[in-house]
């Protein structure tokens, strides 16, 4: 039989409220056996061979970090542009610093520019926004280089800007652009249906196979890097998922990969499916043939309400966006009752991505009349993202049973550009109404939906705690969650949003032998100081892994 | 906006078929990929299950294309337009016209937007289709209320569907709701009119031929063609146009302008939305004369022709015509 390793730590925050504190923790073949003390758990060490490994006595030890709803595939396509963001961004391999201002943010374009050796090479960055970064336009890019094609994406993915090089890069007839409304070749903006334009010119470059395998990397070291041992990839396929599988496979269902992914399916494939949902649960459920060790299908399934928050199209209730403009719905929304219906009634854990309240309320309907045509138990029905939402609603969510997965990091970053230029600060101050949901004692999630935040729990943890904004206002204090109300977010009950907390999320005999290693406990750190708390690496399935 | 454009006439003229899930868009696009339009046409649906064709008619059938025997081609949007786009512009022989069924929640504006934006296509018109049993409860429906009505606003042209179906008093208390709202959108009703393909489609000059009349005679509408070897002055043509939109449907044709008297001028006027495009020259090919489709109860023939008629610049025109 395999020897036993027992870790012991300075402390280890077990997520168990039975136990929540123990120094030493026993596992075997990936599995925790005991979790106590070195003298508590001795009956195992006299009936079986083992050892003790003290590498993390000056360390604390939790349950491996869990982000149930980021984007692998999409992350892949993005880490490889060079990023220049206005917020400060950890990435393993290099930390985007914060960049403010218009100088600042041409003066750091125009070093990435003549650090690259090849003068063809495209440079696609990513991470602009006009609030911070003033107007960068056509002329302005060509002023860094006339020669080498350059691509401003910014950071809503809704609009690039491109200087006469790159215009010419993507081989497009000048004539066709001149026409497009929503192409303004004077200032080099493509933008809304513009923009398609430019990803079309770009495709081949973007989505390259070499490409994309060198963004997955990235992705890997990024979630290792973030202390995770479990996210859940909540939208798959990207595009195709013919093309991405083996790809995934090629590079996560590898040895030296120090965590799993759930992979949730999208409801909906190829366009529409109003009366034949049967087929889409068919297709769904087939995608288990696929399971391997790393790479999981479960029966977890991903529907959407209505539009993105970055890109201000999240549906409200009235009174609206302070310009009057309108959201929009991701699918119809009898299409989304119809699926719900069909993945309810055959016992799926539905996703409902939700971004407005109007979105949310959607959802809510729904799941009001599937309960009562066919009221479940234990359904983990989740409303993902959460970015407005009513007091009234969340008291909704818990009469139905349903559950939260929070982007926690709309508030940071958004909050006070909300305030200011769309919805207003009463709203905007309260979005991610998470202090709401905990008095409601609603089981809640937090998650990057990467790269909309960074993928990184303790941030999201920080954000959640602290509430503070980019500007570094404290917008709604009554919404914060406590210490312990974040790392269950990030641990214990991110376990139960995936369906997998009989496995992981907290330290106890026959859980997966998945840490987090880190340099100081959370519970003893200012909430100021959560997200600088160093992580030592990980260990998963009983294996360590250090960054 | 520059308005030259090099060769108007080799880009694919597109019609957006919009409206609310339910409204009539898969029947409509059922009835075109069958119809006998004569046109060679690419059909781009969001749900190819819900295409219904004899199988007799299938030529071809791959993943996310269906060639039918009859020339025409429908084509898979599944979520990603442009290469759908892409298919389609790789067709061989090049297709006569595309219609691209909007999904229904999207505003036809925007898909639009794509068509006129994407290299070799033209919009030409948008279609918004509105079920005259559903419609009122959807305009006010809390979650889709904003989407229908920002779809009716996009409208060139405006078909209730289902008139068969509802009861008289809703029928027209639909139509009244809509001409208030929409007074300067033509609204048409569906009985006949899904036959009508120059209604939908309108005269394709890329084949310099109108398509054929159908041969059903439907009483609704009425044709006109109008040919005079005159210089027009531009802001009393515009005016005509303007003043005769509701009535006048379609309008479509090379006209010469005496502020521009050595260059064609293309027209397209579909519901409200009018176009004038100056070509580069006056080649003989671009005949001066003008179609239009109108509706009868409003508008005759002789009215819409001697009021262009009545347009005509003092100026002459240049020889080489």
């Amino acid at each position: 039989m395999t020897e036993i390793i027992v870790y012991t730590a300075r402390k280890i925050r077990t997520m168990n409220p039975s136990m929540p504190e123990a120094t030493a923790v026993a596992v075997r073949d990936g599995m925790i056996v005991e979790t106590g003390t070195a003298e508590t758990m001795q009956p195992w060490l006299e009936a079986h061979p083992h050892r003790i490994d003290d590498r993390f006595s000056d360390h604390v030890i939790m349950p491996g970090f869990i982000d149930p709803h980021l984007h692998p595939s999409l992350a892949a396509v993005l880490l490889p542009c060079h990023f220049i963001t206005a917020l400060e961004w950890k990435l393993p391999d290099r930390v985007s610093p914060p960049v403010q201002g218009h100088n600042a943010y041409l003066d750091r374009l125009t070093e990435i520019e003549q650090s690259l050796d090849d003068p063809g090479e495209p440079l696609v960055t990513w991470g602009f926004h006009k609030i911070w970064h003033g107007d960068v336009n056509r002329q302005t890019l060509n002023g860094v280089s006339k020669t080498r094609p350059i691509f401003v994406w910014q950071r809503s993915f809704h609009e690039i800007i491109a200087n006469d090089a790159a215009i010419d890069w993507m081989k497009l007839n000048r004539d066709d652009l001149e026409r497009h409304p929503q192409i303004e070749l004077a200032t080099g903006r493509f933008f809304e249906t513009g923009l398609s334009v430019a990803l079309e010119g770009m495709k081949d470059y973007l989505y390259a196979p070499a490409r994309f395998r060198d963004g997955l990397e990235q992705v890997k070291r990024v979630v290792h890097f973030g202390g995770h041992t479990t996210i859940g990839d909540m939208a798959v396929p990207l595009v195709d998922l013919d093309r991405e599988w083996p790809l995934l496979l090629d590079v996560i269902e590898r040895d030296d990969t120090p965590f799993r992914v759930q992979m949730i399916p999208r409801a909906i494939a190829r366009g529409g499916s109003m009366g034949r949902e049967n087929e889409q649960l068919d297709r769904v459920h087939g995608l288990t043939a696929l399971n391997t060790h790393r790479l999981q299908f479960q029966n977890g399934v991903k529907l959407f309400t209505d539009g993105g928050f970055y890109a201000e199209l999240m549906q409200l209730q009235e009174p609206g966006f302070i310009d009057g403009h309108h959201g929009e719905w991701l699918t119809p929304p009898e299409m989304v009752e119809g699926l719900a219906r069909e993945f309810w009634n055959a016992g799926y854990r539905i996703h409902v991505h939700c971004t407005g309240d109007l979105g949310v309320e959607l959802a809510l309907e729904i799941l009001e009349k599937l309960q009562f045509e066919r009221p479940r138990f234990n359904h983990r029905f989740t409303i993902e993202h959460f970015g407005v939402s009513t007091p009234e609603q969340v008291r909704r969510i818990a009469d139905l049973g349903a559950l939260v997965s929070a982007n926690i990091y709309y508030l940071h970053e958004l909050g006070d550009a909300y305030w200011k230029h769309s919805i207003g600060f009463e709203r905007a101050s309260q979005m991610a109404r998470l202090g709401t949901v905990a008095r409601h004692g609603i089981p809640t999630a937090l998650h990057s939906d990467f790269i909309m935040a960074p993928a990184q729990p303790l941030n999201s943890a920080w954000v959640a705690v602290n509430r503070i904004s980019e500007s570094g206002a404290v917008l709604a204090p009554e919404e914060r969650l406590t210490i312990d109300q974040a790392m269950r977010a990030i641990t214990t009950d991110a376990a139960y949003i995936l369906g997998m907390e009989h496995e992981i999320g907290s330290i106890r005999a026959g859980k997966k032998a998945d840490f987090t290693v880190l340099e100081a406990d959370p519970y003893e750190t200012k909430p100021e100081v959560l997200r600088d708390i160093p992580i030592w690496g990980t260990v998963f399935e009983g294996r360590p892994a250090p960054l | 906006m520059a308005l030259a454009k090099d060769k108007p006439r080799d880009r694919v003229p597109v019609t957006v078929i919009g409206g609310y899930l339910g409204a009539g868009k898969t029947t409509l696009i059922n009835r075109l990929l069958a119809g006998d339009h004569g046109l060679r046409l690419a059909v781009l649906v969001n749900d190819f299950g819900a295409i219904n064709i004899d199988a007799d008619l299938i030529a071809d059938h791959d993943g996310q294309t269906l060639a039918l025997t009859n020339g025409c081609v429908c084509c898979s949007i599944a979520d990603d337009l442009g290469s759908a786009f892409a298919t389609i512009s790789a067709l061989t022989p090049h297709a006569d016209h595309i219609v691209l069924e909007a999904s229904g929640v999207a505003d036809p504006g925007r898909i639009a937007n794509y068509a006129f934006g994407t290299p070799g296509l033209d919009l030409d018109s948008i279609v918004v289709l509105a079920d005259c049993e559903t419609l009122e409860s959807h305009m006010t429906d809390r979650f889709v209320g904003a989407t229908v009505r920002r779809q009716l606003a996009a409208a060139d042209l405006l078909f209730l569907t289902k008139t068969d179906l509802a009861d008289t008093a809703q029928v027209a208390r639909t139509a009244d709701r809509l001409r208030r709202d929409h007074p300067d959108i033509p609204i048409l009703h569906n009985s006949d009119t899904m036959f009508r393909w120059d209604v939908i489609l309108g005269a394709n000059t890329n084949r310099n031929e109108s398509v054929s009349a159908p041969e059903i005679h439907d009483h609704q509408f009425g044709t006109a063609s109008w040919r005079k070897a005159v210089l027009l002055d531009r802001s009393r043509f515009l005016a005509v146009l303007r003043s005769q939109s509701g009535p006048l449907l379609r309008c479509k044709g090379w006209v010469r302008f005496d502020d521009t008297p050595d260059k064609s001028t293309l027209v397209q006027m579909v519901g409200n939305r009018i176009e004038l495009t100056d070509a580069r020259d006056a080649s003989p090919e671009r005949k001066n004369g003008l179609t239009f489709i109108f509706l009868r109860e409003a508008l005759s023939a002789p009215v819409l022709c001697d009021a262009v008629s009545a347009c005509q610049s003092s100026a002459p025109l240049p020889q080489n015509v």
